[in-house]
């Protein structure tokens, strides 16, 4: 792995970090795309489970501040979601796009639901909303985005499974 | 050699520690949680804040472009259709108009983040202590009472909007019959957006229609600001006072732009801001 490689990959990371406070808030969808979650799998399936927790734990923090519907919530699902995307492609199938799509689909929906079910203020049909509708479109949006940049993102990503 | 992605020792005890951490912060009480949130809202993520603001503020504009142009549209298309254009200008110029009808004691805000998933009633506003904003401070539109800031940073405030649960205001009718206390409506379904105004006494009843105001009792909000109109009377077996729904005047859904009322215009009053329809 060279190091413009590496240096390449890290400022795909804080844009898509940036994104997330620009590009989210500007377009203001209901369907939204989370670039956080993406560039949390994208490095977390290169990472050790603990520095990928670590690094979901910290987004997590930040979103939580921003919204400030269920301080922790975010944090939690987030750090689950870093531990489980350096875990399951060790663990079971390997650095495949595929598993990384899933986990980022996955971690978009985890995170939304966890958010709202620890701010129980969400109710009835709302809540139907949006845990039957709202979420799983984020969820899908964002899988579809991030297949695409774990495509591109592959040939320029640290090697793993080296020190 | 070690995989990066093998797990080891430190690995788990920072698993642990993030986990623990988490589950710490989401059983804080309220209070503490709004203060972890505020510290690192002024910290870590104030640039952040300042991205979305300046992403909100871009995002007005091309809002406010396509609304133009629609208006635009409208007034080319139908010019014989003069009363819906002068209902439109008469809204514009309200929005306006109430900035020079308070004439001091307030500051303007948008709405950063607006109502969010899972907090539908909480939005963070781009004014905080630096502008003179204060913790229960009312929260108004030209229409009505919005809501109240809750936490305040350097630079943002967070504020909680109508139907929010610990939002209650002290209201009366315009001709001030019928003292109660406005509060969400626990309901699910066409009711969830409506409000109640509680505990009026048997003595007074109001008419469907009337508009409801905030009473000035409590000192918090001033006499005069228009929260709503009563729908119905809501029949309690038994009960000691009489409870109305009330239909809000404003909508926090579509929440944008906001004015504050500092403490001392709260004090001084807004009688004349708010005519009688």
């Amino acid at each position: 792995m060279t190091i413009p490689n590496r240096l390449a990959f890290a400022a795909g990371i804080m844009v898509l970090l940036l994104l997330q406070h620009t590009l989210r808030p500007l377009l203001g969808w209901r369907i939204e795309v989370d670039w956080q979650v993406i560039a949390l799998v994208l490095v977390a399936l290169r990472s050790r489970p603990g520095v990928a927790a670590l690094l979901g734990f910290t987004l997590g923090v930040i979103t939580d501040a921003m919204v400030p519907a269920a301080f922790g919530a975010s944090a939690l699902s987030l750090t689950l979601v870093g531990y489980a995307a350096a875990r399951v492609r060790t663990g079971f199938f390997g650095a495949s796009a595929m598993v990384g799509t899933v986990i980022i689909g996955l971690g978009k929906y985890l995170t939304d639901l966890a958010v709202v079910m620890a701010d129980d203020r969400l109710t009835g049909l709302g809540l139907a909303a949006q845990v039957g509708l709202w979420s799983p479109l984020s969820a899908a949006s964002t899988a579809v985005v991030g297949a695409v940049l774990l495509a591109l993102a592959r040939p320029m990503a640290p090697a793993t499974g080296r020190r | 050699m070690r995989g990066a992605g093998e797990e080891t020792r430190t690995d788990r005890l920072l698993v642990w520690a993030c986990v623990l951490a988490s589950i710490v912060l989401l059983s804080l009480a309220p209070a503490r949680q709004e203060r972890a949130a505020s510290a690192v809202r002024e910290t870590v993520v104030a640039p952040l804040a300042t991205l979305q603001v300046r992403a909100r503020l871009v995002q007005r504009a091309i809002t406010s472009d396509d609304r133009l142009t629609r208006v635009a549209a409208r007034t080319v298309r139908a010019a014989q259709t003069l009363p819906a254009v002068e209902a439109e200008n008469a809204e514009l110029r309200a929005l306006l108009g109430l900035g020079s009808a308070l004439r001091w004691g307030f500051v303007p805000a948008e709405a950063v983040v607006g109502p969010a998933m899972g907090d539908p009633h909480t939005v963070v506003l781009s004014a905080g202590a630096r502008q003179g904003v204060s913790i229960l401070s009312p929260v108004v539109a030209a229409s009505g009472v919005i809501g109240l800031i809750a936490a305040v940073e350097e630079a943002t405030s967070l504020a909680i909007v109508w139907p929010h649960p610990d939002l209650r205001v002290s209201a009366t009718s315009r001709t001030g019959v019928g003292f109660g206390i406005v509060t969400v409506h626990p309901e699910d379904g066409s009711d969830a957006f409506l409000l109640e105004l509680r505990g009026v006494p048997l003595r007074d009843s109001l008419a469907i229609g009337t508009e409801i105001v905030s009473s000035g009792v409590g000192g918090v909000f001033p006499r005069g600001i228009p929260i709503g109109q009563v729908v119905r009377e809501v029949v309690q077996g038994g009960a000691w006072s009489r409870t109305y729904l009330v239909q809000p005047a404003v909508r926090p859904a579509d929440l944008t732009a906001v004015l504050i009322l500092t403490a001392p215009r709260a004090a001084a009053g807004v009688d004349s801001v708010w005519p009688a329809p």
